[in-house]
């Protein structure tokens, strides 16, 4: 008799969910044992259960990590406050103050590194040599090269960056599994300073291993060597940051 | 509730909108959205939950009634902006070297699609049992349905799955994937 005839797919569910009291379930293991379709079908409800789990979307995509509970109404008033005082204190000194060049204030001891070095110089130039898909890591990178391309306007001075991925690193150029898509296009669109490299050897090792065609997101260019083109430019004089 | 109840009610709430946190934003994820609009769903689960802590009925049932709080947000949500993404767009787990696992990876791409091409009620529930290990009735009380609608909608839901993913299915007689944590099937 075909289990399609006996047994819901309701009920096989709960078995497979374990759901069904002992007695359910006894009768479909009784059953079980002389039935190879239903044998199937269940391995094939569990593979596709399995599957889902497999699927469950990644802690790394959740951004807040905290619930933010609210302040209590007395605290939001006083912050108001001094979000009020300090608008109005900041638009008094830009009113008081001449205007001179915005200085370059960064925590980042390395960008400080590279910005003094290049203080007599005409154009600054620093190639990102992106080798790793570490979110953090990624983002530090992509905020270095954010800091460097608004120079360009904070300093009228030229500034010049180009960001090179290879190996793992090519990840975060990759159309169909960068988790930074959004930021690069955004970059893409607001600096033209900034250069966007994949490694073709990467793509082609990927192809030829996996048979797999890696698409780049738009505006990513690509060279042969990553390696190769990241040498170059250190040997040209470029300042270098990596993860 | 006497004010003392209340006060522990309260406080058990917001300690466990702490620890549900991630959970609350997975399920969201699971179901579509966006990491912004997770996050955004688990936030207003989460402050909801503390401004209406009197009507919850089971202290016990406290995760599902949060689901529950979920879900209506989400239905709100999607009444009124119409903006969900694919499961596509969420990171896979595992390794992220590009050159490993690209056949598992492309399995699970292939899954999700499959998910997110499923209804939203047939979504919420097989997410619910599947990913997050709901017991039914567990699912039924976040959904605020009943077990025999939760039942019969899992069933359409997982056959719909299987039709979609019927090459992947048979082509994986001796499956491989790395599925990490998978429930021990009971």
């Amino acid at each position: 008799m075909s289990t399609n005839e006996t047994l819901s797919d309701e009920l096989l569910n709960a078995f497979i969910d374990g759901e069904l009291d002992p007695t359910e379930r006894g009768m479909i293991l009784a059953q079980l044992e002389n039935d190879n379709e239903l044998a199937g079908r269940l391995n094939e409800s569990r593979y596709l259960k399995e599957l889902v789990l497999a699927a469950k979307p990644a802690d790394n995509k959740i951004t807040n990590k905290h619930v933010k509970f609210p302040a209590n109404k007395r605290s939001h008033y006083l912050s108001a406050a001094a979000i009020l005082i300090l608008s109005l204190l900041t638009g008094l000194y830009f009113l008081v103050m001449p205007v001179t060049q915005e200085p370059i204030v960064l925590a980042d001891s390395k960008l400080n590194a590279i910005i003094e070095s290049h203080a007599n110089k005409p154009e600054i130039k620093v190639v990102i040599h992106i080798t790793s898909n570490d979110q953090q890591a990624v983002n530090v990178l992509l905020d270095q090269a954010e800091h460097l391309a608004r120079l360009n306007h904070k300093l009228g001075k030229a500034v010049r960056v180009e960001l090179v991925a290879n190996g793992k690193g090519l990840t975060v150029f990759r159309q169909d599994r960068s988790l930074h898509k959004a930021r690069i296009n955004t970059l893409r669109n607001k600096y033209d300073n900034l250069l966007f490299i994949a490694c073709e050897q990467t793509m082609q090792r990927i192809l030829k291993t996996h048979n797999k065609h890696v698409s780049l997101i738009p505006g990513v260019a690509s060279i042969k060597s990553g390696n190769d083109e990241v040498t170059l430019r250190r040997k040209q004089g470029w300042s270098y940051l990596t993860i | 509730m006497t004010a003392s109840n209340n006060n522990n009610t309260k406080r058990r709430i917001a300690n466990l909108c702490e620890t549900i946190w991630p959970k609350l934003n997975r399920i969201a994820l699971s179901w579509g959205c966006s990491s912004e609009q997770a996050n955004d769903l688990a936030q207003e689960t989460c402050m909801i939950a503390l401004d209406k802590f009197q009507q919850l009925r089971k202290p016990e049932a406290m995760e599902s009634w949060m689901i529950s709080i979920m879900n209506n947000c989400h239905k709100r949500y999607l009444r009124d902006r119409r903006e969900v993404t694919s499961l596509d767009d969420n990171p896979l787990p595992g390794p992220d070297d590009p050159e490993n696992n690209i056949d598992q990876q492309s399995i699970l791409t292939r899954v999700r699609r499959a998910i997110s091409q499923l209804n939203d009620d047939q979504r919420k529930i097989l997410t619910l049992v599947d990913m997050e290990g709901m017991s039914y009735i567990e699912t039924a009380n976040a959904l605020d349905l009943k077990v025999g609608t939760v039942m019969s909608r899992l069933a359409r839901g997982r056959n719909r799955l299987r039709t979609l993913l019927k090459p992947t299915l048979s082509s994986n007689s001796n499956p491989d994937i790395n599925t990490g944590v998978v429930r021990k099937i009971k």
